[in-house]
């Protein structure tokens, strides 16, 4: 390589920051996975029925439900067990209707919710369904929110990646169009002058994705960023070792080799130059 | 035709240079320059001894007329067949152009690795060239460790270093010190002498102390004058 290390630091540090910004993204992304997950694993509406219900039927009908659970009335009976003698608890029960909890595939928006609730009503002796409205679309908002400031991010690191790439673009321009120059003046190819750019480009692609790892493992490590997570009830793995080093290491691999390969293009020795 | 002994290695023909959308600094040159030829160009500053060398190097495409070097015509030329022809010529430039961020040996190594000689081969070579300028004891350190004298040093054995048909130097002593103006006249008298190769310097002066035949070109409003052939005549 033969360069000095300090040649490498412009581009490791900007790598590096793509690289840390990006794995930020990563985790807040599978954050709002994972909450939406916790969401609708949790979020279920409730059914009335004055006649049994026809689970498998109404699924087929309404693709947006996951699963029909039927509810115990023996649970409301027994609450009231010490008010109620065992013959008025007899009669109560025969008259109770039909519950059901009905749980959802997917977190709905209010419109999707108001349309599954409709539908659910079309069915013969449903009289009524709860779907706690109120508190769904203030955690829908919220949700739609943390996606919004997600995709916000993901623009902002689009925009500081690009405006890095550009000015390590410059610095390269000015650092290896020197060398390149020389080496085309005693003949070297192409492929020779581009070499020392690509090995560069690979070996700080390199360093600057072992040092994010390193960085995310020492997080992920520390207890510090589950506990925040913990505080709303999702579980999220900062770092997953194969996958987030692959992207990474990809990534940045990428990121360098276009910047070498428009280095080379802007350096392209013809006759005459 | 010429004999084998007098092989024409570069041709011009009606040549005139110039810079892009400006006026023609160099009108109309026509030489040639026979194997193991000696040249100076000589000229005031601005006159374009340079722009002749980079001509002959391929940095600069004539307006008109034709050049040929090592029987190679550069109108047309590939840049694969560029960078070919530039293998057999040594280049020794004023601000030395070396490479900064590599040690003097790897520098002097370039033109051995670029004709693709084995590391073993690259190594006995410059550790021979360093030797021959004095630098041997310095071969591990970067260009901005030595002096301008030794600078000029490493690049005349870089320009030697894969035995080149063609040694172009633009003021090779320009910046030096008396000692290491010898020692880069020396070299190029050697390779001239013992090799066989062709010389062309460009200089404000020609050294008082050459020792060897040579033919003088100088430059005179953008015309190239054959000053005096002084084939036959060692001083």
């Amino acid at each position: 390589m033969n360069m000095p290390f300090r040649e490498h630091i412009s581009l490791i540090t900007a790598l590096f920051t793509i690289l840390f910004t990006l794995q930020v993204y990563f985790v807040i992304d599978r954050t709002i996975i994972m909450y939406e997950t916790t969401l609708t694993n949790s979020y279920s509406m409730i059914t009335v029925s004055n006649k049994p219900i026809q689970i498998d039927l109404v699924k087929d009908e309404i693709k947006a439900i996951d699963k029909i659970k039927t509810i115990d009335p023996q649970k409301v009976v027994d609450r009231l067990k010490d008010e109620l003698n065992k013959e008025d608890l007899g009669v109560l029960k025969e008259s109770l209707p039909n519950f059901y909890r009905v749980f959802l595939k997917k977190y709905p928006d209010p419109d999707g919710l108001k349309n599954i609730k409709n539908r659910i009503e079309n069915f013969d002796g449903i009289i009524r369904v709860e779907t706690y409205s109120k508190t769904h679309n203030q955690i829908f908002k919220l949700l739609v929110l943390f996606k919004e400031i997600s995709n916000v991010f993901l623009i902002a690191i689009f925009l500081v990646s690009t405006l890095l790439v550009v000015k390590e673009m410059r610095i390269w321009q000015f650092e290896h169009t020197e060398r390149m120059h020389i080496m085309a003046l005693f003949g070297a190819p192409i492929w020779m002058r581009s070499a020392v750019l690509f090995k560069v480009a690979i070996f700080d692609a390199i360093i600057s994705s072992i040092l994010v790892v390193i960085t995310f493992l020492i997080l992920d490590m520390n207890g510090w960023l589950h506990e925040l997570f913990s505080m709303i009830a999702v579980e999220v793995d900062i770092f997953e070792f194969f996958k987030d080093t692959f992207k990474l290491l990809s990534i940045s691999i990428i990121i360098s080799f276009m910047l070498a390969s428009v280095t080379i293009l802007k350096n392209r020795e013809s006759y005459g130059r | 035709m010429y004999p084998p002994e007098e092989q024409v290695v570069i041709s011009a023909q009606n040549v005139s240079l110039s810079y892009i959308d400006s006026e023609p600094i160099i009108y109309d040159a026509t030489f040639k320059v026979k194997k193991g030829e000696f040249v100076f160009i000589t000229g005031p500053s601005g006159s374009g001894k340079s722009t002749i060398l980079k001509s002959l190097y391929g940095d600069i495409k004539p307006r008109n007329g034709e050049l040929i070097i090592t029987d190679t015509p550069l109108s047309n030329i590939t840049d694969n067949t560029l960078m070919t022809l530039r293998q057999h010529i040594g280049i020794v430039f004023q601000d030395y152009k070396l490479i900064k961020e590599w040690n003097i040996e790897k520098n002097v190594m370039l033109p051995l690795l670029i004709a693709g000689y084995s590391k073993r081969v690259c190594e006995a070579q410059v550790d021979k060239l360093l030797a021959h300028v004095d630098l041997y004891h310095r071969k591990g350190r970067f260009p901005m460790e030595l002096s301008g004298g030794e600078q000029q040093r490493v690049a005349m054995a870089r320009a030697l270093s894969h035995n080149p048909t063609v040694i172009l130097a633009d003021e090779p002593t320009g910046n030096l010190d008396s000692y290491s103006s010898g020692v880069i006249w020396r070299l190029l008298e050697g390779a001239n002498t013992q090799l066989q190769t062709t010389i062309i310097v460009v200089t404000h002066d020609i050294p008082p102390a050459m020792n060897l035949n040579y033919t003088h070109f100088s430059i005179q409003d953008g015309r190239l004058v054959n000053e005096k052939d002084r084939y036959g005549t060692t001083r």
